[in-house]
């Protein structure tokens, strides 16, 4: 296409009002060496428990070495045993065949089912991920012990129950203890809703332990070092990998990338605002998580006269994570767009966040003042600190006339103008306060993007402007800022998958396809450009991933069938 | 991507690692006749199969050949023979109060205290040779099913006879006791074997 000149520009409109927010700063505090950060990584006590069971199991794993001490403890189990069977009763023996049902396969199944059922539904994958993973290893190592000790059943009484293997550890325990206590951490909110649980276990596991002694289909060591790694594995499992001061068990609506900000978290980021900021916080709320899937937005109150606000976007590595999938589907969909390569620690995701509010700050885009980034957790969890843009309400449901119109499309300008794009162009991201439109979440902002890139943006404008009054009246305004073969490449460049999700319903649930509306307003239409990108690297990452995929399903399902859980 | 390529490089490095410890521990598990009263398999086979008289065991494994698969449970007790000429699971052991018979042949036994009853399921020439061997004792019955894929036809059915052999109730009773020094008893007692 060639270019053609540019009309006549609307005037540069007011200058960007910097230092919009009075925030009263104390001193600020370095963290001297060898201090903890605000939260620090180390705060669970799961290695305590890990180390405590690792050391009962090497001296019982010992003891069982021993043929002196090993006689012993068969001696024991014999000595309870005799005084156990001198009990049975016909109605007892009842009583406990039917409670030895709670260690059947059945019984794990539908509880081991049932809990990855609600926590696939309300999405806590890292809790689900924790649970199988506990369960299974308390099965493998239950199996392993079994087959190592190859312990006879209770020797000497006769077994009244059915019952598969090696005696030591009791597997059923050990299996049933396990998913109890999986399903209670993963569950279940601490507190009182917990420690009832742990009544509920407790009792359940002493029922089931009674009742396989009471058979004589095990022995009381048996049962009780079944429960020893039923409580433990899942335990420890819960405390390092989904620590509830960190991941908190709660039923609440929301994005799953919203992180709880109560609690130990909440303090520490209170505690790092203060001495990273020198500000005096006097509240801390989750702001806006509907508009945000990337990242814990929140609003700051700052103490001052009066007080004001902050917004604080909280990273941590689920978002990272998030990031490299939404890259890698993006890949995987499309081929490799521009820009797309994934972020390898929070820091730098932090960083660019940061660098891109400073870029657009610097070219006159407005967008919220950066304040800074505050280290929460070293290499794991991180604030981006900007200015709060008070009493603003979205584009989406705000009065657009032609100033408006006039300040959306001198954004782009702008931003064309800086050499920068910013890539995420929808309602949500456009703020109208005080009859201007202020451009936030600039996380996706792009340094000397290509041609194509920059015309999206200008595309998106559009329509969003349009979705709150007309596309003839866009054109028009828009036609004062860039010349028809502008305009024409941003409709030629735009298409489904380059509208944001958010703009894509508001049309939708407005019933308007702006997108064919503009494109008879134009002059002249230019060609469709091709988003699809093929190459060699797309299609064998698609390979890779569908083998993986394969693999990992292959690997799962032999891990359950093999467990006993299929 | 490259923790990915890395994870899948573990998975496949421990899955390989996994199968020869895998191997070693089978091996150290099998239920051998010479040591009834130190190794709890035996034990389990005769709590398995309370009624049983005598239990089978193996004697002395020739070269090639494997134990896998030692299943125990509640009334029924089964393991698998291995033989790198014969192919994986040639021979199955099975121990149960009861045996299903087809069309048995009585044959003289080789182990005493047991009745032998043989029988030929197939054969196909040069290629696989099925079988039965089921021994017959007081409280029990022993199954040698026989899958040999091979030109040698029934010829590997003497190392089998060789590999495996029978411990009788009272030596296993006697042997636990030695070890236990007394202590601790095989049935209870008021069961004992018929």
């Amino acid at each position: 296409m060639e270019p053609t000149r540019r009309p006549a520009s609307l005037a540069e409109g007011e200058p960007v009002r910097t230092r919009s927010t009075r925030i009263t700063r104390t001193g600020r505090r370095r963290r001297p060496s060898g201090e903890a950060p605000p939260l620090p990584r180390a705060l669970v006590t799961g290695g305590y428990w890990l180390a405590a069971t690792g050391l009962v199991v090497l001296l019982w794993l010992a003891a069982l070495a021993s043929r002196t001490t090993n006689n012993y403890i068969l001696g024991f189990d014999l000595s309870l045993l005799d005084w156990v069977v001198r009990l049975r009763a016909d109605a007892l023996t009842d009583l406990m065949q039917t409670a030895h049902a709670l260690g059947s396969r059945w019984t794990i199944r539908v509880l081991f089912w049932l809990t990855v059922l609600v926590l696939l539904v309300f999405r806590r994958f890292r809790h689900l991920f924790v649970f199988v993973g506990a369960v299974v290893g308390v099965i493998a190592l239950s199996s392993l012990l079994a087959y190592l000790f190859m312990r006879p059943r209770p020797l000497g009484a006769e077994i009244l129950g059915h019952w598969t293997g090696a005696a030591h550890p009791s597997r059923p325990v050990a299996v049933v203890t396990a998913t109890l206590v999986g399903m209670l951490y993963s569950l279940a909110p601490a507190g009182r809703p917990r420690q009832l649980g742990k009544l509920v276990v407790a009792v359940l596991v002493a029922v089931l332990s009674l009742s396989l002694v009471y058979l004589a289909v095990h022995g009381p060591t048996d049962v009780v070092f079944g429960a020893i790694i039923g409580v433990t594995i899942p335990l420890v499992a819960f405390r390092m990998l989904a620590p509830n001061e960190v991941f908190p068990v709660t039923y609440r609506h929301g994005q799953t990338a919203h992180l709880d900000v109560g609690g130990r978290r909440g303090q520490a980021i209170h505690q790092a605002l203060e001495d990273q900021l020198g500000i005096q916080v006097v509240e801390l709320k989750p702001f806006g998580l509907s508009g945000s899937a990337g990242s814990t937005p929140l609003r700051v109150c700052v103490k001052g006269d009066p007080n004001s606000y902050l917004f604080a976007k909280l990273y941590a590595g689920s978002h990272l994570r998030a990031d490299r999938w939404y890259k890698l589907g993006r890949t995987l969909l499309y081929g490799r767009l521009e820009d797309e390569k994934p972020f390898n620690t929070v820091r730098r995701l932090v960083q660019q966040e940061d660098y891109a509010l400073r870029l657009m700050h610097g070219a006159g885009v407005r967008s919220p003042e950066p304040f800074g980034i505050v280290e929460i957790t070293p290499e794991r969890e991180y604030l981006v600190v900007t200015e709060f843009v008070d009493g603003a309400v979205e584009v989406g449901e705000a009065e657009v006339d032609e100033a408006i119109i006039d300040d959306g499309l001198r954004i782009i300008r702008r931003l064309w103008d800086a050499g920068l794009a910013h890539r995420d162009i929808k309602p949500a991201n456009l703020l109208v306060r005080d009859g201007h439109i202020h451009l936030i979440d600039v996380f996706f902002a792009e340094v000397r993007p290509s041609p194509w890139r920059q015309a999206v943006d200008l595309a998106n404008m559009m329509l969003v402007l349009a979705t709150r009054s007309s596309c003839e009246q866009v054109h028009r305004r828009a036609r004062l800022q860039f010349n028809d073969d502008e305009i024409a490449e941003a409709f030629a460049a735009t298409s489904g998958i380059t509208m944001p999700s958010q703009l894509r319903k508001a049309m939708r649930d407005q019933g308007r396809d702006l997108h064919a509306e503009f494109l008879r307003l134009l002059p002249e239409w230019a060609p469709p450009i091709a988003i699809q990108r093929w190459s060699i690297r797309r299609v064998g990452l698609m390979i890779g991933v569908a083998l993986l995929a394969l693999l990992a399903l292959v690997t799962a399902l032999s891990s359950f069938e093999s467990a006993g859980l299929l | 991507m490259r923790r990915l390529l890395a994870a899948l490089a573990v998975c496949l490095a421990a899955a390989g690692c996994a199968q020869p410890v895998a191997t070693e521990l089978t091996q150290a598990r099998e239920p051998a006749c010479r040591s009834q009263g130190r190794q709890g398999t035996v034990i389990l086979m005769a709590q398995a199969v309370p009624t049983a008289s005598q239990l089978p065991c193996v004697e002395l494994l020739p070269a090639g050949w494997s134990v896998s698969d030692v299943f125990v449970r509640n009334g029924r007790v089964r393991f698998f023979l291995n033989s790198d000429r014969v192919g994986m699971h040639a021979v199955q052991v099975v121990l149960a109060r009861y045996c299903t018979f087809g069309r048995v042949t009585r044959v003289p036994s080789d182990h005493p205290g047991t009745r032998r009853y043989q029988e030929v399921i197939s054969i196909d020439p040069g290629r696989r040779y099925q079988g039965a061997i089921h021994y017959l004792f007081p409280g029990g019955c022993v199954t040698y099913r026989l899958d040999f894929r091979s030109d040698e036809q029934a010829r590997p059915l003497g190392e089998v006879s060789l590999a495996l052999g029978f411990v009788t109730r009272d030596a296993l009773r006697q042997s636990l006791n030695d070890f236990t020094e007394g202590r601790v008893p095989l049935d209870p007692p008021q069961r004992t074997a018929p």
